[in-house]
C-alpha cells in the first residue's frame, strides 16, 4: 500500500471466508491491496489459508464477509468469461486422465474466453499459442499428451496456457511445487519478465521464500487465515515473524544482489 | 500411434463412408437388391414395385435410422465422458438404458402388450426420464451437480432397474418373456419415418448444443474449477450436458432399445486417431456412430439370413476386438 502510481488490481477488504460446516474460519479479516504491475508474492505455513484465498480471488469461492474488487470492478460482478480475458489463474489440478490433450490443445484453452462460439480459433488465436508454447519452450513437445509430460513440462504448460490468455493478472498456487532448483528459478524468471515486459500483475502463493524474495516487489505474510505481514520483501521476511507464523526457530539471512534466505536452526 | 492431422479431410472421408454403408445396408437382407435396383428406384424408375417397396419403406428408414441413431449414442458417450471426466462413461452408465428397459419390459409383460408398439416406446421413454431425474435430484444440492455423486447414484439407480426388471422378467408369462428379453437387446427393425423425423431433430438441436459448449467440455478434461477459470459457466455447462446426453440415450433406448458399445467405442476411437478436441470430436463421432451402428445393422441382418441378429450382440462383438486393436496400437 506504500505505492500509489499505480492502480490496484485487487483489492480485499475485512475478507473472511468459512468453509461450510468449518467450525472456524479459513479466513479471517484479510485487508489487502494488490498493485497492479508488480509481482506479489504470498507466503506462508501449510493450512494457512494460501489456496482459500486463491478461490476467493479467482472467484471460485464468494466470501462469507467482506468485499473484493478485482480491476476495478466487484469480483462477483464480473461475467466468468470476461473476467477470463482479465484474469488467468494457475491452480492445482487434477492428474491429466486418459481423455486428456496434447500440449497445444491444452495452451490453446487459454484462448476460451477469446473464441467465439461457433467459429474455429483464428489464425491470431494460433500464433499467439505459438508464442506461449516458444516462451515456455515446449514447441517441440506441443504435438505429446500432456499425460507423458515430466512434472516440470507440466507446471510450464499451465504457464503457457496462463500466457495464450493473454491477461493482465496473474494468480498462480504454488507454480514451483515439485520443481527442482533449475525449473523454479526459470519459472520465478519467467513470471518476473512477464511483469517487467509486458506489464503483467503476478499474485503468486509459494513456498519458495528464497525465489520469492529474489524476484517479488511485495511479499504477504498469511498465518492462522489472516495476513500478519505485508510489504517489501525486506519488511516481510523478518526472523521473528516467519517465525512465529512457521511455529519453529527460523532465522532471515541477507546475500547482497541475491535477495534472503531464510534458514531453519533446530 | 500417429494421430491424423487432417480432420476436415476425416470428417469428408467419414461422411462418404456414411453413403457408402448407407448404400450397402439397403442391399442387404432377407430379399437381395442389386445396385442397379437401388439406383432404379432412387432415379424414380421403379421397375419392380416390391423391391422398391423393400427399399423404400422397409431398408431406408432403418438405414437413415441406425445413422441417427449411432450419431446420437456416439455424442451421448462423448458428453458423459467429458462431464464425468471418466473414458470408462457411456451413455447406458447412470442408469438411462435401465430405466427405459424397464419400462419396456412392464409394458410387455405386466400389461401384455396390448398398448402395441408406441405404448411400449411411451413406457421406456417415461422408465429412462424417471431415472435420468432421479438420479440428477440425488447428484444435486442448491449450489452444485456432484458428478462423483452423479456416477454413484446412477450406478445404484441402474442396478435397482435392472433388478426389478429381472424379478417382472421371472414372474412373466412364457410368451411375453421373449418379446421382453429381446426388446432389451435391441433393434432397429422398429425404424419409422416419423421416429427417424425425430430422432434426427434430437440429433441435430443436441449436436449443435454440444458443439457450442465445446471449448467448455475441452477445459473440463483439466477439471471444473480450471474450466470456470477459463471462462465456463461450470454448473450451468454441467446441467445441459448432463440433459443432452440422458436425453439423446433415452430417445435411443426407447426406439431401438439397449444398443451397447457404439456409445463407449466410437468417442475413443474417433479420439485416438484426430485428438480430444471436441470441436472436432463431436462431428467425427457422430459421423463415425453413424457409420457403425448402419455397418452393424447390416451384418446383423446378413450373417444368418433370413434369421436377424440382435444389434446390441453385434456392436459388441464387432466393436470390442477392433477397440483393442485401437488401444494396443495407441499405447505401443
Amino acid at each position: 500500500m506504500s505505492d500509489v502510481s499505480s492502480s490496484p488490481a485487487f483489492i480485499l477488504r475485512d475478507l473472511s471466508y468459512r468453509y461450510m460446516g468449518a467450525a472456524t474460519k479459513a479466513l479471517e479479516g484479510i485487508t489487502l491491496a494488490v498493485h497492479a504491475h508488480e509481482f506479489t508474492a504470498i507466503i506462508g505455513p501449510n493450512g494457512a489459508g494460501k489456496s482459500t484465498l486463491v478461490r476467493v480471488m479467482g472467484g471460485i469461492l464468494a466470501p462469507t464477509h467482506g468485499s473484493i474488487e478485482c480491476l476495478e470492478r466487484p469480483l462477483h460482478e464480473w461475467d466468468r468469461r470476461a473476467l477470463a480475458r482479465r484474469l488467468a489463474v494457475v491452480a492445482q489440478e487434477p492428474a491429466p486422465t486418459g481423455l486428456s490433450l496434447t500440449v497445444r490443445d491444452y495452451v490453446q484453452l487459454g484462448r476460451n474466453p477469446h473464441a467465439r462460439v461457433w467459429a474455429p480459433l483464428s489464425a491470431g488465436d494460433g500464433k499467439i499459442v505459438d508464442e506461449a508454447l516458444e516462451q515456455t519452450h515446449l514447441k517441440g513437445l506441443q504435438d505429446r499428451p500432456l499425460t507423458k509430460l515430466s512434472g516440470g513440462e507440466q507446471q510450464r504448460t499451465k504457464l503457457a496456457r496462463a500466457f495464450a490468455q493473454e491477461p493482465d493478472v496473474i494468480l498462480l498456487d504454488e507454480p514451483t511445487v515439485h520443481l527442482d532448483l533449475h525449473h523454479a528459478l526459470w519459472t520465478f524468471s519467467f513470471l518476473k519478465h512477464l511483469v517487467q515486459r509486458s506489464g503483467v500483475t503476478i499474485i503468486c502463493v509459494t513456498h519458495d521464500m528464497n525465489l520469492a524474495s529474489r524476484h517479488a516487489d511485495k511479499m504477504a505474510l498469511v498465518s492462522g487465515g489472516g495476513i500478519s505481514s505485508w510489504g517489501e520483501p525486506g519488511e516481510v521476511l523478518s526472523s521473528s515473524a516467519l517465525s512465529e507464523a512457521y511455529e519453529c526457530n527460523l532465522q532471515v539471512e541477507v546475500t547482497p544482489g541475491l535477495g534472503y534466505y531464510v534458514v531453519p536452526i533446530e | 500411434m500417429q494421430r491424423l492431422k487432417r480432420p476436415r479431410l476425416g470428417m469428408l472421408g467419414l461422411a462418404c463412408l456414411l453413403l457408402l454403408s448407407g448404400v450397402l445396408g439397403l442391399l442387404v437382407g432377407a430379399a437381395p437388391v442389386s445396385i442397379g435396383e437401388v439406383w432404379a428406384v432412387f432415379s424414380g424408375q421403379t421397375p419392380d414395385p416390391v423391391t422398391a417397396i423393400i427399399i423404400n419403406s422397409i431398408r431406408l428408414p432403418r438405414v437413415v435410422g441406425a445413422a441417427f441413431t449411432g450419431a446420437a449414442l456416439a455424442i451421448s458417450g462423448v458428453l458423459f465422458q467429458a462431464l464425468l471426466r471418466n473414458p470408462l462413461a457411456e451413455p447406458y452408465l447412470l442408469g438411462v438404458s435401465s430405466g427405459a428397459a424397464l419400462g419396456a419390459v412392464m409394458a410387455l409383460t405386466v400389461l401384455g402388450g396390448i398398448l402395441g408398439p408406441l405404448g411400449t416406446l411411451s413406457f421406456a421413454l417415461i422408465g429412462a426420464l424417471l431415472a435420468i431425474m432421479l438420479v440428477f435430484w440425488v447428484a444435486v444440492s442448491a449450489s452444485r451437480l456432484d458428478t462423483y455423486v452423479l456416477i454413484l447414484s446412477g450406478v445404484v439407480v441402474a442396478a435397482f432397474c435392472g433388478a426389478v426388471m429381472m424379478l417382472v422378467l421371472s414372474l412373466a408369462e412364457e410368451d411375453t418373456l421373449r418379446s421382453a428379453v429381446l426388446w432389451t437387446m435391441g433393434s432397429l427393425e422398429r425404424a419409422s419415418w416419423h421416429g427417424n423425423l425425430i430422432l434426427g431433430i434430437c440429433v441435430l438441436i443436441s449436436g449443435a448444443i454440444s458443439f457450442g459448449l465445446a471449448r467448455h467440455l475441452n477445459a473440463f478434461s483439466i477439471g471444473e474449477e480450471a474450466a470456470a477459470y477459463l471462462g465456463a459457466e461450470v454448473e450451468k455447462v454441467k446441467r445441459i450436458v448432463y440433459f443432452v446426453a440422458s436425453l439423446l440415450a433415452a430417445v435411443t433406448v426407447s426406439t431401438a432399445g439397449v444398443i451397447g458399445f457404439v456409445g463407449l467405442v466410437v468417442p475413443h476411437a474417433i479420439r485416438m486417431l484426430w485428438g480430444g478436441d471436441h470441436r472436432l470430436l463431436i462431428p467425427l463421432a457422430a459421423l463415425g456412430g453413424g457409420v457403425s451402428l448402419i455397418l452393424a445393422d447390416a451384418v446383423a441382418r446378413a450373417a444368418l439370413s433370413p434369421l436377424e441378429l440382435p444389434i446390441g450382440v453385434v456392436t459388441a462383438i464387432l466393436g470390442v476386438p477392433f477397440f483393442l486393436v485401437l488401444l494396443r496400437r495407441s499405447y505401443v
